[in-house]
């Protein structure tokens, strides 16, 4: 379907776009409209200076590893209001080599890691399972926060990822019903309910609840496990 | 004159409550106005994160 859309069947302004009339005003206007066979989300929204952030860092990110952008930012970039300190990214295991190239573009590019100066240092805490933080530089806020994925739940995220698709580029989030399942069932505070809350809110004839009920099963699988260790 | 029909948020007794209802009143003006219009707003508020 998507495939049809591309090739030009339709004029490219009707693409992605919801259009609905204001009486009112006697106004046609666009809204974010999730299609969900495609996995896509097509949103008109004014660029912030966090989503240009975003968007500057991914650029460089995509061309050496695949990444999925998970948590609080995933709620913002689809209209909540509130701000953050940081942004989560998941990227699939990659090589020292190919760390080293994106860690080169990065500091030419103007970013700094705020955890160590050495790559070598750098990869290691990825390789350890642990987040490393990248920030514009002489700057700590705000900074991805970037990490591998620890076990097979967090490389689900990868599979069923979703384009969101801006004025200035496509960013690739978790699943919507990830989302909320994580938000509700794994971190659980006050904030991040309201991160889930906003999005089923939203989408919600959209949301497969089954899903997340199934991830939230997969969520308290792992929980017992770490219990057991 | 904006002649568009108001949303009405309920307020909450609880401030725990009273955040969900905003909630539900912020996605409903989303959905009611163009993406221009809402990421303005919210805007103001991210945008009020970065140095000048």
């Amino acid at each position: 379907m998507f495939q049809n859309f591309s090739e030009g069947k339709i004029p490219s302004i009707l693409k992605y776009s919801k259009y609905q009339i204001d009486f009112y005003r006697i106004k046609i206007y666009r809204s974010m409209e999730y299609f969900q066979k495609d996995r896509k989300i097509k949103t008109n929204r004014i660029l912030s200076e966090l989503d240009k952030f975003v968007l500057e860092f991914i650029q460089i990110l995509e061309k050496y590893a695949d990444y999925v952008i998970i948590s609080g930012y995933v709620s913002i970039l689809l209209g909540r209001t509130r701000t953050t300190e940081d942004i989560d990214v998941f990227i699939k295991k990659i090589s020292f080599e190919q760390f080293s190239e994106l860690y080169q573009e990065l500091e030419e590019k103007n970013f700094w890691c705020i955890n160590a100066e050495d790559k070598k240092e750098i990869f290691n805490y990825l390789k350890d399972g642990l987040a490393v933080r990248f920030a514009k530089k002489n700057n700590s806020i705000p900074n991805f926060e970037v990490k591998f994925p620890k076990d097979k739940l967090d490389e689900m995220s990868f599979e069923d990822s979703i384009q969101v698709i801006t004025k200035k580029g496509v960013l690739k989030i978790s699943s919507l019903e990830r989302h909320i399942a994580f938000k509700e069932f794994y971190l659980g505070s006050e904030k991040d309910i309201e991160d889930a809350k906003h999005i089923e809110e939203l989408f919600k004839e959209k949301i497969d609840f089954n899903k997340i009920n199934k991830i939230k099963e997969l969520i308290k699988e792992r929980k017992n496990k770490n219990e057991q260790h | 004159m904006n002649n568009t029909k108001r949303i009405f948020m309920k307020p909450g007794k609880t401030n725990q409550e009273d955040r969900l209802n905003f909630i539900k009143y912020w996605v409903k003006y989303i959905k009611t106005h163009s993406d221009e219009e809402w990421s303005a707003q919210q805007n103001i508020l991210i945008n009020s994160q970065f140095k000048k």
